[in-house]
């Protein structure tokens, strides 16, 4: 006999645990469920997180507006991500979430980009695209209603301030009926077969919940601990291992629609922005740099270089494990967070993946204690993971540069064989991989390719005859044109939030 | 060299996956590039795919075929859906059909919806709510529009058409873009000196040079066994079935909107309407029955006058184990052959010929392409084989010792979990699947009787009197849109009557 879900229990009164409830709630509203959220003393996030344009979905089947979404949690617009320097000092590249225009329908739009190129007449890449050109310029537009260009219809993420979006998924949860326990947790209580009944607080209260999502941040949960559920290093020895990060005021600043990834000579610089304030976090190996000489770089490099003036903010160190626990639901227990996946932090979207997770999970809503969906929701993340931890060190074995320590090891990472196979494929006739559930859209892989100097040394043989004109340079004037009429990133949101 | 455009290319054997290739190949490329297609009048077609399923529409597209033209030419009508009868007991009917079952609620899929229904007892079937379904059992068609809210948007449709006329239609396609036709028999093969294929011989003693071979040879594989030695897996063990005996028979009513599929005592019986005459055949396995018997039992169970002999034709299920090997791409039944229970063999090679183009190689023959064809060709196969390996496992019937076997053997385990989490949580494996997707195994699953235990909890969360008007409401938008339909022959009268 089958025991219906009545009650879950959140493990984490954190971001992604508020994330959580606030999600779960809301899908399930009028089903009589009960949610119930308990702190395990984890940590906290990074103080500006990214979504990636998928996420939207995932905020619209809350109900939530937009607008009172983003002016509640001060949230700018992403577009994508640019990196700079990965091609010499200087170089810029940009991967966009909106994907390239149609050109004949079969072909891919860098084969068109490609064949241009060998006929000696081509501008960068990014030029093609809306988005990586008003990201560049900080501005932004929703497509005119008036005025329907296909072009405009851009694809955007989210960058949030994380203690605003936390607290606004606690009064969504809240109001939702979502009670939070007092105290922190401190065991769990099992029934025979090892599936979990309740957990017990500092507080000496014990909550039982038929279910139980587990948001820690923590290396090993008390829930890991009960499932004995091992993490695994994507990496025998990581080659990013530290992250450093500062929070500046952004308010004299243009601000970018973007996230960006700067490679610098031991590591790289990723920087994000919310409304008011930016996030730069320093990733880097500790063997190789101490955290005071990564602290001095870092506010060197954001006052200005040689300032005396002193700090304006402190620097937060953070470990860093890519990887992923080997699974990511087990009997009545899932998890979720940065517990339980980390990227190298190279893109710089890893907080999306709670939503992916979050909507896996409603989709696979368990009937029961054993819900034989545990097996579909593992499949689901554990491929998912996977594709993203490849992707990665497929990006960061296309080194920055060759001289120092840092970038020699990353050339070395060993590739998977599903990315030496990408990369062959895309070296010799700018081909992707065909893959239907891919979280990495395919004009992203060519994107992340080309920035890393991945020029295809031959075209699809077929552009070779196709005699229809590419139209970029028609395509180029056209996007100048429109992003000239853009307002700045600021006077949009300034706009969009008060209304 | 290396980078330089093929600019030869020959095609052994003609028959649909030939001029096919031929067709699309001459699309692409143009007068660019020289492309030969030998084939011999004296051998014959195998022509057993006269049932599509919709991609066919995307290919004679791509191809600028017009529609109606060429269901003239091939005396083609449409097709809704596959009927099966008899699979899982005797005296059971289900049918695929190309279309959507319900809408989606909540972000749960239609049938927990339903399931939820007739866990309470409603015993109207999912396909009361499908509009592919309803208008095929009614022998209505009408084109689907393309207004999303419209529930006429919310089928697909193929053809059933005589394969032989769409090899020769494709053929005139084909030689109007320039394609050159060379009669004669291929007697001797010879290789470069990568091990790649030189030539190939003629009886009349012409060589025909080229850079790229097409081998569409059929089931002797000229090129890609005889000459390459590329290996073949066999699917039999899960695939019984290694025999056909097919014949035509007069008309005797207005052609159906489907394909029928009927099991017998050791396979089963496909019928295909055409305009002017039915297919019929019977696929067998010879361990469970002689070629005598299959006859006999096909012609018991044909309507109309017999118009041709019976013909017996022997198959070995499974696939190359490369598509492509050095300079050679394998295309239809010299590929493989899968039996035409969900009417793939079309499919298979309109897939082939695609991923051909979306890979083409140029002079240099780039590896990393090649891995990637046959990785991509390779899980077509696969998925395929999977989804026709359930109708015959999930059979209840033990009635005769082949359906008795079906029932007991072992089947590949990533279809085993699909059964297994379909039966216990009424979900559907996520999958990369091009060909058959959430619909078409649901279509299947459900058919055959696999009742999932449970529903999506979040049904619940709507309240039981309100879920039946809603579903009240959807079955009658469906029935009214069908009474609305005009006869499937009529239709075929008015745009494309042979």
């Amino acid at each position: 006999m089958s025991v219906p879900i009545q009650k879950v229990v959140i493990v984490g009164a954190n971001l992604t645990g508020f994330c959580a409830a606030a999600y779960v709630t809301s899908q399930l509203k009028g089903s009589g469920l009960q949610v119930e959220i308990i702190d395990d003393g984890s940590g906290e996030y990074s103080p500006i997180v990214s979504t990636q344009a998928s996420v939207n979905s995932v905020f619209q089947s809350m109900g939530l507006d937009l607008r009172q979404l983003m002016a509640a949690t001060d949230a700018a617009f992403n577009l994508g991500q640019a990196y700079e320097g990965w091609l010499g000092a200087g170089s810029w590249a940009f991967n966009s979430f909106t994907a390239p225009p149609n050109m004949a329908g079969f072909f891919e739009f860098q084969h068109f980009w490609l064949k241009s190129m060998q006929s000696g007449n081509v501008g960068d890449y990014h030029q093609y695209s809306l988005a990586a050109m008003a990201a560049r310029q900080g501005k932004f537009a929703f497509p005119s209603p008036a005025n329907p260009n296909p072009l405009t219809q851009l694809s955007f993420g989210l960058n949030f301030n994380s203690a605003k979006l936390m607290a606004f998924m606690r009064s969504l949860s809240i109001n939702a009926g979502v009670k939070v326990a007092d105290g922190t947790l401190q065991a769990v209580e099992s029934d025979e077969n090892g599936t979990v009944s309740a957990v017990l607080m500092s507080t000496g209260l014990k909550v039982q919940g038929d279910f139980f999502i587990d948001c820690s941040l923590l290396a090993k949960s008390v829930l890991d601990s009960h499932f004995n559920l091992s993490f695994h290093s994507r990496y025998e020895t990581s080659p990013v291992n530290r992250t450093a990060c500062i929070v500046l005021n952004n308010q004299d600043e243009p601000l970018l629609p973007q996230t960006s990834v700067r490679a610098l000579p031991n590591g790289w610089l990723k920087q994000c922005s919310d409304q008011n304030r930016t996030a730069t976090t320093f990733v880097y190996n500790s063997n190789q740099l101490t955290d005071q000489e990564v602290a001095i770089g870092l506010l060197q490099h954001m006052v200005n270089q040689d300032s005396d003036e002193q700090p304006p903010a402190d620097v937060v160190f953070s470990e860093l494990t890519p990887g992923n626990k080997v699974a990511s639901w087990v009997d009545n227990c899932l998890f979720i967070g940065a517990g339980t996946f980390q990227s190298c932090q190279l893109d710089y979207c890893d907080f999306s993946y709670v939503f992916k997770a979050l909507e896996s999970f409603v989709k696979l809503f368990p009937h029961n204690k054993n819900s034989y969906n545990s097996h579909e929701y593992n499949r689901w993340t554990q491929a998912d993971y996977n594709q993203l931890l490849d992707y990665e060190c497929l990006a960061m074995s296309l080194a920055a540069n060759n001289e120092t320590e840092f970038w020699i090891s990353l050339k070395k990472l060993e590739l998977s064989e599903a990315m030496q196979h990408q990369l062959a494929l895309f070296k010799s006739h700018g081909r992707l991989i065909d893959q239907r559930q891919a979280l990495i859209a395919k004009h992203q892989w060519a994107a992340m390719l080309i920035s890393r100097g991945v020029i295809p040394v031959r075209n699809h043989p077929l552009m070779s005859v196709l005699d229809q004109a590419d139209g970029l340079p028609e395509l180029q004037s056209q996007i100048g044109s429109l992003v000239a009429g853009m307002p700045s990133h600021r006077q949009f949101l300034l706009r969009f939030c008060q209304q | 060299m290396e980078n330089q455009l093929i600019k030869k290319i020959v095609i052994v054997g003609g028959g649909s996956a030939g001029w096919m290739t031929a067709a699309a190949l001459s699309r692409y490329l143009g007068t660019h590039c020289e492309i030969s297609l030998v084939e011999s009048d004296q051998i014959g077609i195998v022509g057993v795919g006269e049932a599509t399923i919709p991609g066919i529409r995307e290919f004679n597209q791509k191809l600028g075929i017009d529609e109606n033209d060429f269901m003239r030419a091939t005396h083609a009508t449409y097709k809704l859906g596959i009927e099966f009868n008899d699979w899982t007991q005797l005296g059971d009917s289900y049918m695929h059909p190309f279309s959507y079952f319900g809408h989606d609620m909540n972000g749960v899929s239609f049938h927990d919806y339903w399931l939820k229904l007739n866990q309470l007892g409603d015993e109207t079937p999912i396909s009361a709510y499908s509009p592919g379904y309803v208008a095929a059992k009614q022998n209505k068609f009408i084109h689907p529009n393309q207004d999303p809210k419209s529930v006429l948007s919310r089928y697909f449709y193929a053809f059933h058409f005589d394969a032989t006329l769409y090899g020769q239609y494709l053929r005139q396609v084909a030689e109007k873009a320039g394609v050159r036709r060379i009669e004669g028999k291929v007697v001797a093969v010879s290789l470069n000196n990568a091990g790649g294929i030189k030539d190939v011989a003629l009886e009349s003693g012409q060589v025909i040079e080229g850079e790229l071979f097409i081998d569409c040879s059929g089931f002797r594989g000229v090129l890609i066994e005889q000459a390459l030695k590329t290996g073949y897996q066999d699917y039999s063990r899960w695939l019984p079935c290694d025999s056909a005996v097919a014949v035509q028979t007069e008309s005797v009513a207005a052609p159906t909107p489907y394909t029928q599929s009927n099991a017998q005592a050791a396979g089963w019986q496909w019928r295909i309407p055409l305009q002017n005459r039915v297919g019929n055949g019977y696929v067998f396995c010879q361990q469970y029955l002689s070629d005598d018997e299959a006859i006999d039992t096909l012609l018991k169970h044909v309507e109309g006058e017999v118009l041709t002999e019976p013909r017996v034709l022997r198959f070995n299920t499974g696939r190359r184990n490369q598509f492509w090997n050095k300079n050679c791409v394998t295309v239809g039944l010299s590929s493989g052959f899968l039996e035409p229970l969900e009417s793939t063999s079309i499919h298979l090679i309109q897939t082939s010929i695609m991923k051909l183009i979306n890979l083409f190689p140029d002079q240099g023959f780039n590896q990393a392409d090649i891995d990637e064809y046959n990785r991509q060709m390779i899980e077509q196969f696969e998925q395929v084989k999977n989804f026709l390996i359930l109708h015959y496992k999930t059979t209840q019937r033990s009635d005769t010792p082949f359906w008795a076997y079906c029932k007991n053997m072992e089947i590949p385990e990533a279809l085993s979990y699909r059964i297994e989490l379909f039966k216990k949580t009424g979900q559907i494996a996520r999958c990369d699947d091009e060909i058959f997707v959430h619909e078409n195994w649901l279509a299947v699953l459900l058919g055959q009787k696999l009742m999932p235990e449970q529903y999506h909890p979040k049904v619940d969360m709507i309240d039981t009197a309100q879920l039946k008007m809603i579903m009240q409401q959807m079955k009658g938008v469906v029935n009214q849109a069908v009474a609305g339909m005009p006869n499937h022959q009529e239709t075929i009268n008015r745009w494309c009557k042979s």
